[in-house]
């Protein structure tokens, strides 16, 4: 799992970067690791782990087993396992997830379930 | 039986012809030699359904290029039909990265038939085996339900093969294109696919292995271990 605020640096063990001048329209699905810092808008699905930089701007419901938000999101957030909020993320959606940690300074409009029994993104 | 499939440039190098054979001669291999001329491919299809199993491109990156396409597109091709190179002259990072430093090396590498299937790829109706490349600009790229685009000036590259440390991730055995973009921000990005669309509003062509233009719009799509190729034991894949 990627550090708190921290995104990995070994290319090795992520399957997908998308950079801060990209942008994805439409469903993005993998099976790995992946970072965001670009723009995305449709949705995300992983079953590895999900890093949202703090310049990433995504409109896209988001599953993965592992999710780290500092960036913006509109959509609806399902996190498996861990979900760790960061100081700068701004989040408007609903969230479900089987742990979550929140930074002071965070901003969430929505629900947030925590549950043991979250539902297991792609599994 | 042996193909050598010589670089058209070396018809004026034959100082540079005699050393090779004297080399190939030494090590006991031989065989038949097709220039990398204008028809040569219809050539080389006739070589391969009379039976040849070894091709050896002679030359540098588009030498290789034009021998794969050439050869890959005839229908009688087998899956025992290796291919070989004996690099020349500059423009060789494709034979580097198979191990292949030098003439005179190459020479034992295929005397020493070490041999490693690797991944090629179609775009449009033309093969290539290390990358791809066009211009940020008006790019889009369609695959998997998403489209993706570059929002700065730059490079899209395709990577079949690259064992530069920046892109280790480019296994040519793994079904897979890496896909990195770089900007003037200099942000990595990257991702893997398989098949893609490729669309350019401005009409920026694709180059592909650093030596072929091809128009886009154009369809890539990976052909999984699909040549056999002769390498050295100094490759950055495989079953070192």
């Amino acid at each position: 799992m990627f550090k708190k605020d921290q995104k990995p640096d070994n290319f090795k063990e992520v399957e997908t970067i998308i950079g801060e001048s990209v942008r994805v329209k439409g469903d993005f699905n993998g099976d790995g690791d992946i970072i965001i810092e670009g723009l995305v808008e449709g949705s995300v699905q992983t079953k590895g782990s999900l890093f949202i930089g703090e310049k990433s701007k995504i409109s896209a419901n988001i599953s993965a087993k592992n999710i780290i938000i500092n960036g913006e999101i509109t959509g609806n957030i399902n996190a498996s396992e861990q979900l760790t909020i960061g100081s700068s993320a701004k989040i408007t959606g609903d969230v479900e997830c089987g742990k979550v940690a929140v930074e002071s300074g965070a901003i969430v409009n929505g629900k947030i379930s925590v549950s043991s029994t979250s539902k297991e993104g792609l599994q | 039986m042996n193909i050598f499939v010589y670089d058209e440039s070396l018809k004026n190098s034959p100082k540079q012809i005699k050393t090779i054979e004297n080399n190939l001669n030494n090590l006991g291999l031989n065989g038949k030699i097709i220039y990398c001329s204008p028809g040569f491919d219809h050539l080389l299809q006739t070589e391969i359904i009379n039976g040849a199993h070894t091709i050896i491109s002679v030359g540098n990156n588009l030498t290789i290029h034009k021998t794969i396409n050439a050869a890959i597109k005839t229908n009688e091709i087998k899956e025992n039909i290796s291919f070989g190179i004996i690099p020349i002259g500059k423009n060789n990072s494709f034979a580097e990265q198979l191990g292949i430093k030098d003439d005179k090396s190459a020479c034992q590498i295929i005397l020493a038939r070490r041999l490693e299937k690797i991944d090629i790829a179609l775009a449009g109706k033309e093969y290539f085996i290390e990358s791809a490349k066009i211009k940020t600009k008006g790019t889009f790229i369609k695959t998997g339900g998403y489209q993706l685009e570059a929002l700065e000036d730059g490079y899209i590259s395709f990577y079949n093969l690259n064992c530069s440390t920046k892109n280790k991730n480019a296994d040519p055995q793994d079904g897979f294109l890496e896909i990195i973009i770089n900007s003037k921000t200099k942000n990595n990005n990257f991702l893997k696919i398989n098949k893609a669309q490729i669309e350019n509003l401005f009409n920026h062509p694709l180059l592909l292995d650093g030596s072929v233009e091809i128009a886009a719009p154009a369809d890539i799509e990976v052909l999984k271990q699909k040549i056999l190729f002769i390498v050295g034991k100094n490759r950055c894949f495989g079953s070192l």
